[in-house]
């Protein structure tokens, strides 16, 4: 029988595993899940650990998905966050509130972070823990969508009508600080990097300009965290069919894809992906039942990973008030209909 | 230039979102002597419908419909000033918002701006609004309408709290929401009155409302 991580693996590369893997892919979930504050424990390696390893005893997917805090960056350059309670991080004051400000942005110095060193304590816990079985799927924002945490979103948009050329400079300068923040990470084991871009998503920008300016980075970022040797996961929140192709074309092994997709439409643009996804976040997962958390799943099997190169997972970021029992279901709906071939 | 032309390039000015040209534009419709709220009604509101249906065309996204929007304020900043009085009657007023806990705030400027071009009263409230000031800014505006915004689905929890208050309180006010996550299902879910698709969406939900509004 194939491992958890044996099962994501193969999906990754395109093959047909047992049985479709699932993948609980989650920040704040977790952490509340087993009592923790999100806002303290991305600087506390052994707390996020054992979130992960209890996670894993309980439940039995076949990922964990340790994260590198998203507060890191933004806090770094000088950005105020908040994270409201049982929430997730919000930017209160953005480091850059005019282009110029980007100039005075150095190299980020990983040196005394303590969100690395977490980051990186917790990682290793986990690969020597249940690495050998367990597939290690970090969680991270793409460097795009990190630049929204250093600029206001409003302003990127107003800026890639107005100043195309200082969003080059700006998401060249975020795509370079990523790489240097995950460079510890890669070294240390995880299987696999999810970068989530939602500013990207067909939602906010055009295909046209998504083309322009989003896709060569993001690529960019795939290409580099293959090149390491791990696998790349690429996530666009909203309905991206219309840039599906592009997003396979940027070489990542995984794209993620969120619940608005209908993944037989995708299916059918990119019949070589990987497409992870695509339960309803907020609709199902948070709000549904446990058998309607079924009903979700075995939709998304069926019309997403019917001929493999399929991983089941939340669309999006798992709400973290969603209630345990309907993460439980998404798991025992792979174990009991993912089973090649689908059939129920 | 004439009349006709004047009202013409402000218009395309407005919808190629050019914030920088419209003033010139707006100021010279002024100078020319124009009325001034047909300024509005023959060049600035259009403009935006066209936004509007361009956007549902999917030839225009956010960078877009931002820039026009920022044009519009442009220009109205011009001709609100030579305007003897507000809109002598608005389509409606809505009290506008982001749910507690989210400060995610283009959608919801974007049905601010939408609702104003279309002659909608808009108080806005502005992002992580809790529930008591979306009932407190209703009550004092005497509004027909709160549309609240939300993007994460751990802030449209709070949309609940603002349907509920509206019926404890016993108001009159329809509520429309709307946001990433939200859908017609969670709306109908919550007992909300409307759900907004997109900006565009939120100006036909809203004149729905007020036809209800209006009838009861």
């Amino acid at each position: 029988m194939q491992s958890g991580k044996e099962l994501i693996d193969t999906a990754l590369y395109g093959g047909t595993p047992e049985r479709i893997p699932v993948s609980i892919v989650s920040t704040a979930w977790i952490f509340n899940n087993y009592g923790l504050d999100l806002a303290l424990v991305d600087r506390d390696g052994e707390k996020m650990a054992k979130s992960w390893l209890a996670f894993n005893k309980e439940f039995g997917a076949d990922s964990v998905c340790p994260m590198l805090s998203p507060m890191l960056i933004p806090e770094y350059y000088g950005s105020e966050m908040r994270i409201p309670p049982g929430g997730f991080p919000l930017l209160v004051k953005p480091a850059i509130q005019e282009p110029a400000d980007l100039d005075k942005l150095e190299a980020f110095d990983l040196a005394g972070e303590p969100r690395i060193a977490a980051a990186v304590d917790c990682v290793k816990r986990l690969v020597k823990e249940i690495g050998s079985n367990t597939f290690i799927w970090l969680v991270c924002i793409g460097p795009i969508s990190t630049l929204s945490r250093l600029m206001d979103t409003q302003l990127i948009m107003e800026c890639l009508v107005e100043d195309p050329a200082f969003i080059e400079r700006a998401f060249a300068f975020s795509v370079e600080v990523f790489k240097t923040t995950m460079e510890p990470l890669i070294e240390i084991g995880v299987d696999a990097i999810d970068f989530s871009d939602p500013v990207a998503s067909p939602d906010m920008v055009s295909p046209r300009m998504y083309k322009r300016f989003f896709w060569k980075h993001d690529r960019e970022v795939a290409k580099w965290i293959q090149s390491q040797g791990v696998h790349a996961i690429y996530h666009i929140c909203g309905n991206v069919l219309r840039i599906i192709e592009e997003m396979q074309n940027t070489t990542a092994r995984g794209l993620s894809v969120d619940a608005p997709l209908d993944l037989a439409q995708a299916r059918d643009r990119v019949p070589d992906a990987t497409l992870i996804g695509n339960v309803d976040p907020a609709n199902i997962i948070m709000n549904g039942t446990p058998d309607a958390v079924t009903v979700a799943c075995k939709e998304a099997m069926i019309r997403g990973g019917s001929n493999g190169r399929f991983i089941l997972a939340p669309g999006c970021d798992v709400p973290p008030t969603s209630p345990p029992k309907n993460i439980d279901a998404m798991i025992r709906a792979v174990k009991q209909f993912g089973h090649y071939p689908i059939e129920f | 230039m004439g009349t006709k032309e004047i009202l013409e390039n402000l218009k395309q000015s407005i919808i190629d979102g050019n914030r920088k040209a419209t003033p010139a534009l707006a100021q010279k419709a002024i100078d020319m002597e124009l009325p001034p709220y047909a300024i509005v009604t023959d060049a600035c509101s259009p403009a935006m419908a066209e936004v509007g249906e361009l956007y549902q065309q999917g030839e225009y996204f956010v960078p877009e419909i931002l820039m026009s929007a920022k044009a519009f304020e442009a220009a109205m900043a011009v001709i609100e000033p030579h305007l003897k009085s507000k809109r002598l009657e608005f389509t409606g007023t809505v009290v506008l918002g982001v749910s507690e806990g989210d400060i995610h705030s283009i959608g919801k400027n974007l049905v601010a701006i939408m609702l104003e071009a279309s002659g909608f009263n808009v108080v806005d409230l502005g992002t992580d609004v809790p529930a008591k000031k979306f009932i407190g800014a209703a009550i004092k505006s005497n509004a027909d309408i709160i549309g609240v915004s939300a993007l994460m689905t751990t802030s449209m929890i709070g949309m609940k709290d603002i349907v509920r208050l509206v019926k404890e309180e016993g108001l009159g006010v329809k509520v429309m929401v709307g946001g990433g996550p939200v859908n017609q299902e969670y709306a109908d879910s919550i007992g909300a009155d409307a759900y907004g698709r997109d900006a565009m969406d939120a100006v036909r939900v809203a004149r729905n409302l007020m036809e209800d509004v209006r009838g009861a």
